[in-house]
């Protein structure tokens, strides 16, 4: 998959399903870093979620946050299995499975997903009609 | 007595009653936190009261640099007392605030405040100079601490509002050399939280500065007082002033960043992620990216030089730095900084109830727990969670003790005893609590100076000398995927060349899994515990910046300003000439002096366990550390870790061992008592059958 492709747009009843929010056991993990507070456990239970919190300042990479902020981790691989048979969006698992390198940093990885999930996240906010 | 004013206010709130102490008679203890526990071992008779018993005592100490140039020390303020935060055992702990407190009171004439009793109605207290008044506080009863601080400011200064041409000289009737001043006084304050006495309530000065962990704010409820003002227009005496401006510019010179280029953020030039402005210096490097939203400038407590914080136009989260920025992670930076300001309002202390405690709240909402028809209900509006209505809703019970508010005023971790799933929490990690009930903060399962610090004490430590070296700055850049930016053996090498007195020891700082358990990890906690007590928190050089390992500003060698900088500032101002390492004996003392009040207070060896994730639930995330393989220093991934606890109980053998303490119980010994000049403490002890 390019770079820039979109996906296909989801439709209303798979946007719906894409978009809502999971129960406690299908919760991802995650965890924030920043130097003021050492690492946090944070709950991921939407792709909302998952966007906000990989979104650390809009327009610049997660990690770029000026003066300090932190670093928002993931397990890449957990993403995509959790994309996949969660929320059951096989296609945006595919994509970012498919631009995940195994011999790549964190951040790059990261990067290189991070439009992708905001694409199908802004994909699904418009087939529902949400700002 | 150089830097000293000489006399510290004793003021019994049951009796309206105020004394003087000589500060010479506790000189020994060097300031802050030393002069703090020995007041606190002679005035409190029997160290198992509650917290909220009127005779529990709370002292608010300054240092003798307090007021002074030296860099970062000359506004802080150490906080004692018994603490109801501390669980399941209310531990005498401490807190610590920034501002301008600690000068002003200074200038006032006291080098500390000590507190007893309780006043039979809203108090507070009007320090200026020499004159102290108990006020009464009906009127402020009920108001955020913003609020009282502005309206005492209103009636200690009397002037009707702040702008310029209504400002007055505050003390219009005396002459300009007896003590006219434009300075506004310097007000510690609680909120409704503290009144309710909260077991989070904390103190708050001026916007940001807060002394929050302890629940000293809940403390000052249960005493009526809602508020310290004062106004002081006397200087400080200090030994060597050429000394003191000569070791100031040695300092910026060598070791702060550099004003041609403020923004410098060397060595890693990766766009602005930051990181290394702890250890730069770079002016307002606590606000977090708020700069990408609004104009902001830096601030900083009295004379500091770091500047890490940062006043912005629109005023949400001014003076805010550390975990307040943080509270309500994930959300806008606007609402994240406006729940800082919010929090602080209602003297909330913030690191409870942020990323561990509202998530906890939610998680448990997702698990039908709580809520409209959960286990416990509530009407908190989950299906808010991360806009500003969930947090100000939250904030609001706290502070009234509403609803569930009355459970969270007692802390999430008192909650959820309370709701029967402490102990299935704490197992599994779902809440984070490795320590006495208060939050995780750097991993316990890898970077254990950090836990064994903590579990030994009575709090989370929040102490960040080593973590920026041997964790964090490594952390930054290997998930950024850059080469390590310092290589590991310099890295140690540097640390290990400060550690006085047990410099050289490169092992003290090998986080491998075998090594800490060690008896180099032993001398790594002992020397943390040292410093802290004596040259952190009793001098009180800021956490922020002091001490200094590996500074990048001062090449080629990269070697920071310990163990150098800390007796250069002290001997300028008091005029005594004491090393580092005397320093360090001090500390020693006092710590032990610490550990005395425990035992004195039921501590045993078996309470010193971690919660049970700790030991059970392996790291999930990568988390790097300094650390010897096979002969080479390396920064080693620690994922996948857990703590053995059985190498842990060894672990404290040896420690115990180390510091002459029993095995079997923990407790300090006739003979290491003495040894520490501490022989009377051995007599309570022995007296108390806790020795
Ligand atoms: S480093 Fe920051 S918090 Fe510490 S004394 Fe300086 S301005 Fe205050």
């Amino acid at each position: 998959m390019s770079e820039n492709k979109l996906l296909e747009k989801p439709s209303k009843e798979k946007a719906e399903e894409i978009m809502r929010e999971v129960g406690f056991e299908e919760r991802l993990e995650a965890v924030k870093m920043t130097s003021m507070t050492g690492d946090k456990k944070k709950s991921i239970y939407s792709l909302k979620n998952l966007v906000n919190f990989l979104e650390v300042n809009k327009g610049i990479n997660p990690f770029e946050t000026n003066k300090k902020g932190g670093i928002t981790y993931i397990d890449l691989n957990e993403t995509v299995e959790w994309i996949k048979n969660t929320l059951n969006d096989k296609k945006l698992a595919y994509g970012i499975q498919s631009r995940l390198k195994e011999d790549e940093s964190y951040m790059n990885n990261l990067n290189s997903i991070k439009p992708l999930l905001d694409q199908r996240f802004e994909q699904c906010k418009e087939v529902l009609n949400k700002v | 007595m150089n830097g000293y004013m000489g006399k510290i206010l004793r003021l019994d709130l049951t009796n309206k009653q105020k004394k003087t102490i000589s500060t010479s008679d506790y000189e020994e203890f060097l300031g802050g936190h030393g002069i703090g526990s020995a007041i606190f071992f002679d005035a409190v008779k029997d160290k198992t009261i509650s917290p909220f018993n009127p005779k529990n005592v709370i002292t608010l100490m300054t240092s003798p640099l307090s007021g002074t140039l030296a860099p970062s020390a000359g506004g802080r303020t150490e906080v004692q007392g018994l603490g109801p935060q501390p669980y399941p055992t209310e531990w005498f702990t401490r807190s610590n605030f920034g501002g301008r407190f600690s000068a002003m009171l200074k200038y006032a004439g006291y080098d500390g405040i000590v507190i007893e009793g309780k006043a039979d109605k809203p108090t507070w207290i009007n320090i200026v100079n020499e004159d102290v008044v108990f006020e009464d506080a009906d009127g402020l009863w009920g108001m955020d601490t913003y609020s009282t601080q502005e309206e005492i400011w209103k009636e200690v200064s009397g002037n009707p509002s702040n702008s310029p041409e209504d400002r007055e000289w505050y003390q219009k009737d005396r002459g300009r050399d007896d003590g006219r001043t434009t300075q506004k006084p310097a007000v510690v304050a609680i909120g409704p939280s503290g009144e309710k006495k909260s077991r989070i309530g904390a103190l708050i000065h001026e916007a940001g500065n807060a002394a929050g962990q302890g629940g000293f704010g809940g403390v000052f409820g249960s005493k009526n007082l809602k508020a310290i003002s004062v106004l002081g227009t006397n200087s400080i005496e200090v030994a060597d002033p050429n000394a003191l401006m000569k070791a100031r510019e040695w300092i910026h010179e060598n070791y702060e960043y550099d004003e041609e280029d403020p923004e410098c953020e060397h060595p890693l030039d990766y766009g602005s992620f930051p990181g290394f402005s702890f250890i730069t210096d770079a002016p307002g490097s606590g606000m977090g990216f708020w700069p990408k939203v609004e104009p902001a400038r830096p601030q900083g407590c009295l004379s500091c030089p770091k500047n890490c914080r940062m006043r912005t136009e629109s005023g949400y989260g001014s003076e805010s730095i550390c975990v307040e920025v943080v509270m309500y992670g994930g959300q806008s930076p606007k609402e994240r900084y406006k729940s800082a300001n919010l929090a602080q309002r209602h003297g909330i202390n913030v690191y409870p109830i942020s990323t561990t405690g509202h998530k906890y709240l939610y998680d448990l909402y997702k698990q039908g727990f709580l809520g409209e028809n959960g286990e416990v209900e509530t009407d908190l509006p989950f299906e808010k969670y991360g806009e500003m209505e969930f947090i100000r809703a939250l904030l609001n019970k706290i502070s009234s003790r509403e609803g569930i508010g009355d459970d969270l005023s007692e802390g999430v971790v008192r909650a959820a005893e309370k709701w029967g799933r402490l102990e299935q929490d704490l197992s599994s990690g779902l809440l984070q609590r490795p320590n006495w009930g208060y939050p995780q903060h750097y991993d316990p399962r890898i970077e254990v100076n950090w836990p064994y610090g903590s579990i030994l004490g009575s709090r989370d430590i929040n102490e960040h000398g080593f973590n920026w070296d041997i964790h964090w700055i490594p952390q930054v850049s290997t998930m950024l995927g850059l080469d390590p930016v310092f290589d590991a053996e310099e890295v140690v090498d540097n640390v290990s060349n400060a550690v006085v007195p047990f410099e050289g020891n490169k092992s003290m700082f090998d986080f491998g899994e075998d090594n800490i358990y060690s008896k180099d990890m032993v001398k790594t906690i002992a020397w943390q515990r040292y410093y802290s007590r004596s040259w952190k928190q009793s001098v009180q050089y800021c956490d922020w910046f002091f001490p200094n390992f590996h500074n990048p500003s001062n090449s080629p060698t990269n070697q920071g300003f310990t163990p150098e900088a800390e007796p250069k500032f002290f001997n300028a101002v008091t005029g005594r000439n004491i090393s580092f390492k005397d320093g360090m004996n001090i500390g020693k003392r006092i710590w032990n002096l610490d550990r005395s009040i425990w035992a004195l207070q039921g501590r045993h060896r078996d309470m010193e366990k971690f919660a049970d994730y700790v030991y059970e639930v392996p790291k999930k995330a990568p988390y790097f550390v300094s650390s010897k393989q096979n002969g080479e220093w390396k920064w080693e991934n620690g994922k996948g870790r857990t703590l053995d606890r059985d190498k842990f109980e060894s672990w404290k053998d040896r420690y115990y061992e180390f510091e002459g303490w029993n095995t079997e119980t923990g407790r300090p010994t006739r003979g290491n008592l003495e040894e520490l000049d501490l022989g009377y403490v051995a007599d309570e002890l022995e007296e108390k059958d806790k020795i």
